[in-house]
């Protein structure tokens, strides 16, 4: 009877839950990506759902209005069949106007819903709105995939920006999306913050400056020109970047990288290899100075060189960290470039002779 | 109660006893001037066997007319060519005896009498094992006869320590139980335990070995079997030299082993007559289709009904279309298809063996492919139902797999009410269930849990058998299997 008993307690405790949390997979709304404008007052959301009705992998677009982020889901919510999911959601991409304005209700909005995974990456959507991005992005992804994403170089989850944004001596950058003649470039721009404000763009060379820095850049190709028509173009691999610290204020940025001469068209000698690799050497040092360079024009680190000299001396931080921004134009790193051959260089030239 | 003395006495009462049952064949022979009666049971005897040896014994004194001196008890003990002779005196005894296939002889004014063997075989001969059948190794099994089963262990250990405790249970039946042992091996003082709870059974009747089970079993609450048993010779002398013991019941081809401890149950005969190495590999698959086919019912429901996050991306979309249009929560398709396998499996053991092939189209069909198309359920439910009864098929002991089956649905069960959180608890109270366990003394999950250093050469792995040194210290105190 005493074990009836407990039988018939623990049936009653099961059944007063009543499955508080329980979703069927074919009534959840799988949104994959999100895009997020405001204009004006106004958010605008819209959500990429894939289409689970057939086979056909297909996303479709929702979009709805509302004067705060959570109103606008909410919008979509009352339009949509199925229960939104949030849990697989991949990017959130964000408007100018939003990122100009202000960051700060956008992420409040992400960290307090627990129903979103911090795992999603965020990027910028330059020149055309976010909504009409992620239309173009699904309509050119054919797969069921996030295979977009694999494509940017600096790519940036939610929980990676928060950390920059609280971390002290260290501003965010996000990978911004730009839509041309149906292709999508998604690493020729980064967008620079102050805090939770865009305040820049960066170009095509700057990028890969920043990037080289960040060390998130494995591969580069980059073209030599030794006078009006002789053009050798250089394959970095293994491309290896560690940022130290010296004394509280000297930065030492030491880039290691395996080298090959891809292609050429002229003849190659002994002393031409010499000259490629200076001129290559040179080629880098100027990306990294020209990414460091619009970092200082700005007034904001993005490179976290302030948190670096707070880990390594937090009370000699402390000190400068109110002007950290014009401190931070002082600091003129070292860069060292090490170019390692691969052995069988000659071989490769020789033959790329013959074959010319 | 006594045997009378009067012959008259004694035919009048066996008869009444048996109620003139049909195969009760009494007869009277005069020697001398004295007359003895004979009496034995035609089904159980061997006419052959009572013609042989007692008509050629006792024909010699019937012509004979020289007086005899000695008494006729005396002379027919020690004339009777039979090796299985015994003087009874108690109507108890001789109503064992005739029920055994023994014949029995009285003698006018003689309060003893004569038992002698004349038993007919009323058993099938040695076969192969049907439960437990293996790719290499012995292929004898044990029977229902109690001596044949004595006898295969014993032709297998020539070992005057192997020691055969035989008591009769049960009012009615007399079941034949015997403990075996190997004296300087086993711990005597559980063999001791065993026998006094053993005298305390008091049933009319023992069928199988399974009777015995429940009188032993310690916790009556838990699904799990605390007693292993085999039908394979092989694997009860094994069990043997470890220093485990050995139940036995006349009439079951099943030996009971004890302690049956929970890793026993993945481990077969069959390991170690292959190669160590190999047979590492085959015991972690199964401990993975062990917990395959505990778990994954339940992680699936909970998976995909509360914590759909943990699911890839491409798998959880794959799964969203798989599921349009299945009317029933996923929790019931999957306990419909599992009730539905549980009914095939158990039709298919009972099912007489030539209609064996007509339920397994019939499963195929309704659970494969028209339950999909008919829109009952899911593909994606079909493999986990699948997956999760071929996994249980690992394991050949009925009782552990059914043990499989219950906490499957209790996993099932809190899974469907609270997702993984509700799976984390079945999972703490399973293992609770697990540790809480006894198996005649030691703990279930011994040498796991408590971790027994030396004892780990057989129980995942499997080491080579010359460095499998020492026998497990939680059986025996005789430590040593290999001598230097």
């Amino acid at each position: 009877m005493k074990i009836l008993k407990k039988i018939i307690v623990l049936f009653i405790i099961f059944m007063l839950t009543g499955c508080f949390d329980y979703k069927e997979l074919n009534n959840l709304a799988i949104i994959t990506k999100m895009a997020i404008d405001k204009n004006g007052d106004e958010f605008e959301v819209s959500f990429s759902i894939e289409n689970t009705k057939s086979n056909t992998e297909s996303n479709i677009i929702y979009t709805a209005a509302g004067k705060s982020i959570s109103e606008a889901i909410n919008n979509i919510q009352l339009t949509l069949p199925k229960k939104i999911y949030t849990g697989h959601l991949s990017i959130i991409i964000i408007n100018e106007e939003l990122a100009k304005n202000n960051l700060n209700q956008l992420i409040n909005y992400l960290i307090k819903s627990k129903e979103y995974s911090q795992n999603f990456y965020l990027a910028l959507s330059k020149d055309k709105s976010s909504k009409e991005t992620i239309n173009e992005i699904s309509n050119l992804e054919t797969k069921l995939s996030k295979n977009i994403l694999s494509d940017i170089n600096n790519e940036i989850t939610f929980s990676d920006f928060l950390k920059t944004l609280i971390k002290p001596g260290i501003d965010p950058v996000l990978p911004v999306i730009t839509i041309k003649d149906n292709t999508i470039d998604v690493s020729s721009t980064l967008a620079l913050f102050n805090n939770y404000k865009l305040v820049a763009f960066s170009n095509e060379n700057q990028s890969k400056g920043i990037n080289l820095i960040y060390n998130k850049t494995k591969e580069m190709i980059i073209p030599i020109k030794s006078d009006n028509k002789n053009i050798a173009t250089i394959k970095l691999s293994n491309i290896n970047t560690k940022t130290k610290i010296k004394n509280n204020t000297i930065i030492n940025i030491n880039i290691k990288e395996n080298y090959t001469i891809k292609e050429i068209n002229y003849e190659i000698k002994k002393q031409t290899i010499n000259e490629i690799k200076n001129k290559t050497k040179n080629e880098i040092k100027k990306l990294i100075q020209e990414g460091i360079e619009i970092s200082k024009n700005n007034d904001i680190d993005i490179f976290g060189f302030g948190n670096m000299i707070y880990k390594n001396n937090a009370s000699y931080f402390n000190k400068i960290k109110d002007t950290w921004g014009t401190e931070f134009k002082k600091i003129n790193p070292n860069i060292k470039i090490n170019l390692i051959t691969d052995d069988n260089l000659q071989q490769t030239t020789i033959k790329e002779n013959n074959n010319s | 109660m006594k045997i009378n003395n009067q012959i008259n006495e004694v035919e009048k009462y066996i008869k009444n006893k048996y109620g003139s049952s049909s195969d009760i064949i009494t007869r009277r022979i005069k020697i001398n001037d004295n007359e003895i009666l004979y009496i034995y049971l035609e089904s159980v005897s061997s006419d052959d066997k009572i013609s042989g040896f007692l008509m050629k014994d006792l024909s010699k004194y019937v012509n004979n007319q020289k007086e005899i001196k000695t008494p006729l008890i005396n002379l027919l003990k020690n004339s009777i060519l039979n090796s299985h002779l015994s003087i009874i005196d108690t109507y108890e005894q001789v109503f064992y005896n005739l029920s055994s296939g023994y014949t029995i002889i009285f003698i006018n004014g003689e309060k003893n009498a004569i038992a002698i063997e004349t038993k007919s075989i009323l058993d099938r001969s040695i076969s192969e094992p049907s439960m437990e059948s293996t790719i290499r190794g012995p292929r004898d099994c044990f029977t229902e006869n109690n001596a044949t089963n004595i006898g295969l262990i014993r032709k297998r250990i020539k070992d005057p320590n192997l020691w055969f405790k035989e008591t009769k249970i049960g009012k009615r039946t007399k079941t034949k139980i015997n403990i075996v042992y190997i004296k300087n091996i086993a711990n005597i003082k559980k063999v001791k335990f065993i026998e006094n709870k053993l005298k305390k059974i008091n049933i009319d009747g023992i069928i199988d070995s399974g009777y015995i089970r429940e009188f032993l079993t310690q916790n009556s609450l838990s699904a799990f079997p605390e007693f292993r048993s085999t039908e394979r010779p092989d694997v009860a002398t094994a069990e043997l030299l470890e220093g485990k013991i050995l139940i036995m019941v006349e009439n079951t081809p099943q030996v009971l082993i004890t302690p049956g401890l929970f890793i026993d149950f993945f481990h077969t005969s069959e390991d170690y007559y292959q190669k160590p190495i190999n047979i590492t590999f085959t015991r972690i698959l199964r401990i993975i289709g062990f917990f395959i086919t505990l778990c994954t019912p339940g992680l699936y429901v909970a998976l995909t009904t509360f914590n759909q996050t943990i699911i890839p991306y491409e798998l959880l979309i794959s799964l969203s279309i798989q599921r349009n249009g299945v009317p029933f929560p996923t929790s019931l398709s999957i306990f419909i298809m599992m009730i539905v396998f549980e009914i095939l499996r158990e039709a298919d053991i009972r099912l007489p063996n030539a209609m064996g092939a007509s339920i397994s189209i019939v499963g195929a069909l309704v659970l494969g492919d028209a339950a999909v198309s008919a829109g009952i359920v899911s593909p994606i439910v079909i493999i986990i139902v699948a997956i999760t009864s071929i996994g249980s098929l690992i394991f050949n002991d009925i009782d552990f797999v059914n043990a499989i089956r219950l906490w499957r649905l209790i996993f099932l069960i809190f899974s469907t009410v609270l997702g993984i959180p509700g799976f984390v608890i079945a999972g703490i109270i399973f293992t609770i269930n697990l540790c809480s366990m006894e198996s005649n003394g030691i703990p279930y999950l011994t040498p796991i849990s408590p971790f027994y250093p030396k004892a780990q050469t057989d129980v995942i792995t499997r080491f080579s058998k010359k460095k499998m040194k020492y026998r497990p210290v939680y059986l025996t105190k005789n430590k040593k299997r290999i001598e230097d």
